[in-house]
């Protein structure tokens, strides 16, 4: 039976697609805690965009200001990690999205996941767990690429989680037109 | 997720979003650094959408698309119908919609398009003429303004949906709030709308008797006749609905007007009455001399000839009766009636009871026979 299951999941979802469902259901997890909606806008080619937004009055999915967009990545390599950061490698377009010029401000959203994809996702009949942690960064203000370079690596602090605190606190800020 | 629409919204520049937005109603709410947010009251609450202050914003496609999916749930029309109105900011859009089983692909006959679209150009042209004139029946819809006026409008691709045919009337935008007129062919399409409410309130409503009063509100027989000839293939609806042009504030919000098959025959019914008994000044007629009224022997007396004659839209002939003065009644009439001459005289033409008058003739002119010669 279990490798019936395994071959029924491996014929429906790449493990890349799968990292991003488990993502999306970890932010959606926190975004629900903090009382917000979420809306995807997009994705393809190794990343996900949402945005948080509060409840619009008309419904439908529509979300009211304030807004956050959010670029989502998930990965399972542990060689990421180091003491004071995260080190996430994006592709010169994925960069240059997150770092020009905008009208709703964005964040990357990097999910560390465990290395085996399998146990990042625990359930039981008393909770639902999805292991390890998510960290952001604001590319704003960043400069472009130099060099004829395809990609570039950027740290996320280890203090930058991706809890309901902090996305509350980063909600609060974009409704004051601060900087995140 | 992101609609297949959406480069198409990220193509319009800020300005055709704030333009929508305040000719739908929308006031300005707030000034941003960023951004201009505009709001608008819904009975389900205070609604607000957030235009970017320029294209250059690399998330402008995504917060574009926003503000048309909420425009969207306010109008309750598809999002892609409102990007349609907002590629052309400087127009009014007057969309025809058959439906009917014949027209469920989206597709219609070649003969009923021909059918719509010559509709089509007669409603405009009685509107436009209306504008200028309201009267119950234009006798040639042939005024310089008016003509101009249709050769101005397009048709735009038809939409999906049964078969939807719209007509772009274009609107030049309003600069200021300076309290003028609006120009000529937005008072045509405010007209337009106006009329097709109100006829169909007396054909909903069995007051058909209401087609046949309303020449002020641009009821005339050109238009009634128009629009009967605009009724779906066989059952169905006809569904005409008017977007306005974003640069000028809507008249009446959005209008729609929709016509059951079973009503059209009051339509055409009305347009002939009021054809017939309609004066129409300028007529001119020509024909034989056919009988008087009485023997040509006091000179000093006026006298009544009928005219025998053929007139535009009904068939064989007709007498049309002139009542002339002494002089021309004496010598012209009867010299024209004793040779077999054709003549000719202006007036205007009006229906009395079951006969055709010419009011206020001017001269008689016989005319050249066939062979060149000329009696006059």
């Amino acid at each position: 039976m279990r490798r019936v299951i395994i071959e029924l999941r491996a014929r429906s979802v790449t493990p890349q697609q799968q990292r991003e469902e488990v993502c999306k259901a970890y932010v959606s997890a926190v975004v629900a805690r903090c009382g917000f909606k979420l809306g995807t806008w997009s994705q393809d080619d190794d990343c996900l965009d949402v945005t948080v937004g509060a409840a619009g009055v008309l419904g439908g999915g529509m979300l009211a200001s304030p807004k956050l967009d959010l670029q989502l990545k998930a990965s399972t390599t542990q060689e990421r990690e180091h003491p004071e950061h995260i080190a996430w490698s994006l592709k010169r377009k994925h960069y240059d999205s997150l770092r020009q010029r905008r009208l709703t401000p964005i964040l990357l959203v990097g999910l560390m996941l465990p290395e085996v994809l399998e146990d990042a996702v625990v359930h039981t009949a008393d909770e639902l767990i999805v292991r390890r942690c998510a960290y952001w960064l604001s590319l704003d203000g960043m400069g472009p690429i130099e060099g004829n370079v395809g990609s570039t690596t950027v740290q996320l602090p280890r203090s930058n989680v991706f809890s309901p605190d902090a996305l509350s606190a980063l909600m609060a800020k974009i409704s004051r037109e601060e900087q995140l | 997720m992101k609609p297949e629409w959406a480069e198409r919204a990220g193509r319009l520049p800020p300005s055709n979003y704030r333009r929508y937005l305040v000719g739908s109603g929308w006031t300005l709410s707030a000034e941003k650094k960023r951004s201009w947010v505009y709001a608008c009251d819904h009975p389900q609450g205070h609604v607000t959408v957030e235009v970017p202050r320029t294209g250059d914003y690399v998330d402008y496609e995504r917060r574009v698309v926003e503000v048309l999916e909420v425009i969207s749930l306010v109008e309750q029309r598809s999002s892609a119908s409102i990007l349609f109105d907002l590629g052309h900011p400087a127009a009014d859009k007057v969309a025809f919609g058959i439906i009917s089983p014949e027209t469920e692909q989206g597709t219609i006959s070649i003969n009923d398009s021909c059918r719509i679209r010559d509709a089509q150009r007669r409603l405009f042209l009685a509107a436009a003429h209306s504008v200028i004139e309201p009267l119950v029946h234009h006798p040639r819809l042939s005024r310089a303004e008016a003509v101009a006026f249709v050769d101005s409008c397009r048709e735009a691709p038809a939409q999906k949906g049964s078969y939807i045919a719209p007509v772009l009337v274009p609107v030049t935008p309003a600069v200021g709030q300076l309290p003028l007129d609006d120009p000529f062919p937005r008072r045509v399409t405010r007209l337009l709308a106006g009329a097709l409410t109100e006829v169909a309130s007396a054909v909903a409503s069995g007051e058909d008797q209401r087609l046949l009063e309303g020449s002020h509100k641009g009821l005339s027989s050109n238009l009634l006749d128009a629009l009967s000839c605009l009724g779906p293939p066989g059952s169905g609806v006809l569904d005409v609905s008017f977007s306005w042009a974003p640069g000028r504030r809507a008249p009446l919000g959005r209008s729609r007007v929709r016509f059951d098959h079973r009503l059209f025959a009051p339509m055409a019914e009305a347009a002939r009455v009021l054809k017939e008994t309609s004066p129409a000044p300028g007529t001119t007629i020509e024909g034989y001399v056919a009988s008087f009224d009485r023997m040509a022997q006091d000179a000093s007396q006026p006298g009544e000839i009928a005219l025998l004659t053929s007139l535009e839209d009904r068939p064989g002939p007709i007498k049309v009766y002139v009542q002339l003065p002494p002089e021309i009644y004496q010598q012209q009439a009867w010299e024209a009636h004793r040779g077999a001459t054709r003549v000719r005289i202006t007036g205007t033409l009006v229906k009395q009871g079951r006969r055709y008058v010419l009011q206020r003739p001017g001269d008689l002119v016989t005319l050249p026979d066939d062979d060149g010669s000329s009696s006059e």
